[in-house]
C-alpha cells in the first residue's frame, strides 16, 4: 500500500479499523478528539458502531460490556478523561477483558492545559485503578510506529484478556506524517469465554470482578499474575542506540526521544558519545536494556514531559551501577534540543548534580 | 486580485505553512501584511504559535483579543479587529482558517460583509490526505467548505506534500487534480505549493504558478 499523509488521531482510526476494531466509546477532549471524530464517520461504513457517551465513565463500562461480548471495541480519551476511566479499567482487567485504550496525553494535574505531556506515566504504569493489575502500555514515538502497534494491539489484547493502553502525547495526535498501513492478517483468539447467548447448549458465561471468598479472589489475582509474568516475559519492547560505548545514555520515549535523537546526532558530530535507551513498552518496562550500558558510563539522563515519573524505573534499570539524572518540562512546555544537550555537557563535565 | 486572501482546506493540508510562507514573502517584499489566525477549532499548529517571528518580521498578527497567551488559549474568540480587515482595502490581509468545514464555519458570521466586497478564498489541495485524494472527493470538500463559510472558493491551492520526503511525482500528482478540479468547476489553479529542494525539476516539468515553501516554519526541527 503506497504512503499517506495523515493527523495522528485519524491515523489511530483507521488503525483500529484495519485491526477489526468495529466498536468505539467515547467522549471528546482536545487533544485527541479528531479520533472520536474519525470513528463517527469510518464506523458505520464498515457496519461498526461509533457512540458519543455521556461521559467517560458512561463509554469505559460501554467498552466493559462490549468487551464481554468478544468484540473487538476501544475508547479514547485524553489524560483528565482517562482518570474518569480509571474504575472501569480495573473492572476491566478483574474480569479478564480484552480492549484497547488511547490517552493522548496533556498537561495536569486536575484539568491542567490542552498541550502535549507526558505526566500520566505514574498512572499507565503503576495503577490508576484500584487492585493488582497490570495494563500493557505501548508508548510509540511516531507515526508510524503508532499504526503499526494500533493493528497489534487488539490481537495482543485478546491473546492475554488484558486491556491495552496506547499513549500518546498531544504531539502524536496533532502532528502528520507519512504512513503506510502494513497488510497483515489478524490473529482473533479463543473466545469460548464471551458472554454470546447460550442457545441452551451451554452453561452460562459471567463476566465478572467481584470475589466474595478472599480465597476466591486470591485466585483470580494469582491467574492475573501469571498473566503479568507471562506479558514480562514476551511483549518487552524498547529501541537501543550506541549504549555499549556510550559515555551518557539517554532514556527518553515518545515524543521527547524525538528531540532527544535530533541531540544525538549533534553530538555524534561532534564526536560525543551518546546513546539512547527509547522505551517503547512503558509496561513491560525494559530493565534489561540497561545490563548493556557500557560499564563505564558517566551518567544516564532520564528526560520526560514532566517533573520527574520514568525516573523511578530509570534508577531500577540502572540498580545503583550508574548515577541517574533528571530534566524535564512539564504543563505543555516541550524540552528543546539545545536544552537536553546542556544536561548531557554537564554530565560529561562532570558538574551534573 | 483582491488584497484579501482567505485560506481554506483540510486539518493538515498545510493552510497554516502557506499563509505564514506568504506573510513572510509579504513583509520580505515591504508590504504592509496581516495574518488573521481564525482557526478556533484546534489549538495546535496554528499560525499564532509564530508571534515572535511574526513580530521580527513586521508581519501584524490578529488572534484573539482576550490578551491572553497565543498558543494554548482553547477559547473560541474572535477579535473584532477582523472586521477592521474587512474594510480593509490596501494591506495585504491573509485569513487563516480552521480545518475543514467546521473550521470554515468561523467565515459565516462575516460572510455578509466579506461577500460585499472582492475576495480570494482557496481550497488548499493535498492529493496525499485521504479526504481529498480524488475528483470526487475534493469536489464534496470543497461544497462542504463553501456550505459552512456561506462563501464561494474562487481558486485551489496545489499542496501535495509528504513533508520532508515530498517528491516531484507528488506535486504533478496533486497538480492534475488540482487541473481536474480547476475544469468541473471553472475556478483557476492559483499555486502549485513546492519545497525549495524542488524548484529546478518543477520548472522542468513545466508545473506553472509556482509557491515556493522558504521554510517550514510549523515544523520544529527535530520532527
Amino acid at each position: 500500500m503506497a504512503k499517506i499523509l495523515m493527523k495522528g488521531n485519524e491515523a489511530i482510526g483507521e488503525a483500529a479499523i484495519k485491526a477489526g476494531c468495529r466498536y468505539f466509546f467515547g467522549y471528546p477532549i482536545t487533544p485527541q478528539t479528531e479520533l472520536p471524530e474519525y470513528m463517527s464517520r469510518r464506523l458505520p461504513e464498515e457496519g461498526g458502531v461509533f457512540l458519543q457517551a455521556e461521559s467517560e465513565i458512561a463509554a469505559i463500562n460501554m467498552v466493559y460490556g462490549a468487551a464481554g461480548c468478544g468484540v473487538r471495541v476501544m475508547t479514547s480519551s485524553s489524560s483528565p478523561g482517562i482518570a474518569l476511566k480509571q474504575e472501569g479499567i480495573s473492572y476491566i482487567c478483574g474480569a479478564h477483558l480484552p480492549c484497547v485504550i488511547v490517552n493522548i496525553v496533556r498537561g495536569g494535574p486536575g484539568l491542567g492545559g490542552i498541550q502535549p505531556a507526558q505526566s500520566d506515566y505514574y498512572q499507565v504504569t503503576r495503577g490508576g485503578g484500584n487492585g493488582d493489575y497490570r495494563l500493557i502500555v505501548y508508548a510509540p514515538a511516531n507515526l508510524q510506529e503508532t499504526v503499526d502497534i494500533m493493528q497489534e494491539a487488539f490481537d495482543t489484547a485478546e491473546y492475554y484478556r488484558v486491556p491495552v493502553m496506547i499513549v500518546g502525547d498531544g504531539m502524536i495526535g496533532q502532528m502528520m506524517e507519512p504512513i503506510e498501513f502494513k497488510e497483515r492478517e489478524i490473529k482473533y483468539a479463543d473466545k469460548s469465554w464471551a458472554t454470546t447467548g447460550t442457545k441452551g447448549e451451554r452453561k452460562p458465561n459471567i463476566i465478572n470482578s467481584l470475589y466474595l471468598d478472599p480465597q476466591e479472589l486470591e485466585d483470580n489475582n494469582v491467574l492475573l499474575d501469571k498473566k503479568y509474568k507471562e506479558i514480562e516475559k514476551n511483549e518487552v519492547r524498547y529501541e537501543a542506540v550506541n549504549i555499549e560505548d556510550a559515555d551518557v545514555v539517554v532514556v527518553a520515549y515518545g515524543t521527547t526521544s524525538r528531540i532527544v535523537k535530533s541531540v544525538l546526532e549533534e553530538c555524534d558530530k561532534e564526536g560525543l558519545k551518546v546513546g539512547l535507551i527509547r522505551p517503547i513498552t512503558l509496561w513491560p518496562y525494559p530493565y534489561e536494556a540497561f545490563d548493556k550500558i557500557n560499564p563505564d558510563c558517566k551518567g544516564i539522563l532520564c528526560t520526560e514531559m514532566s517533573l520527574g515519573q520514568m525516573i523511578d524505573d530509570v534508577k531500577i534499570g540502572a540498580n545503583g551501577r550508574w548515577q541517574t539524572y533528571f530534566y524535564g518540562r512539564s504543563g505543555g512546555m516541550v524540552p528543546q534540543p539545545e536544552d537536553i544537550k546542556e544536561e548531557i555537557m554537564k554530565i560529561l563535565r562532570g558538574e551534573a548534580k | 486580485m483582491s488584497n484579501l486572501t482567505i485560506v481554506t482546506g483540510h486539518y493538515g493540508s498545510g493552510k497554516t505553512e502557506i499563509c505564514v510562507n506568504m506573510a513572510m514573502k509579504f513583509a520580505e517584499s515591504g508590504e504592509k501584511c496581516t495574518i488573521a489566525d481564525l482557526d478556533i477549532v484546534n489549538p495546535y499548529f496554528r499560525s499564532r504559535e509564530k508571534d515572535k517571528e511574526f513580530e521580527k518580521a513586521g508581519v501584524h498578527l490578529v488572534a484573539n483579543n482576550l490578551n491572553m497567551p497565543n498558543m494554548t488559549a482553547e477559547v473560541p474568540a474572535l477579535s473584532a479587529e477582523l472586521y477592521g480587515l474587512i474594510d480593509n482595502h490596501t494591506d495585504k490581509i491573509i485569513f487563516d482558517v480552521g480545518g475543514d468545514g467546521n473550521g470554515a464555519r468561523v467565515l459565516s458570521r462575516f460572510a455578509h460583509l466579506i461577500a460585499g466586497r472582492d475576495y480570494n478564498m482557496y481550497i488548499v489541495l493535498n492529493a496525499n490526505r485521504p479526504f481529498t485524494k480524488d475528483l470526487q472527493s475534493a469536489l464534496s470538500y470543497i461544497a462542504q467548505i463553501n456550505a459552512h463559510s456561506r462563501l464561494q472558493i474562487n481558486g485551489i491551492i496545489n499542496n501535495t506534500h509528504m513533508l520532508r520526503e515530498t517528491s516531484i511525482e507528488d506535486v504533478r500528482r496533486g497538480s492534475i487534480l488540482a487541473d481536474e478540479v480547476s475544469a468541473e468547476m471553472n475556478i483557476p489553479v492559483v499555486y502549485n505549493v513546492i519545497p525549495e529542494y524542488l524548484t529546478e525539476e518543477a520548472a522542468n516539468e513545466g508545473i506553472k504558478n509556482l509557491f515556493i515553501l522558504n521554510q517550514l516554519y510549523m515544523r520544529p526541527d527535530w520532527l
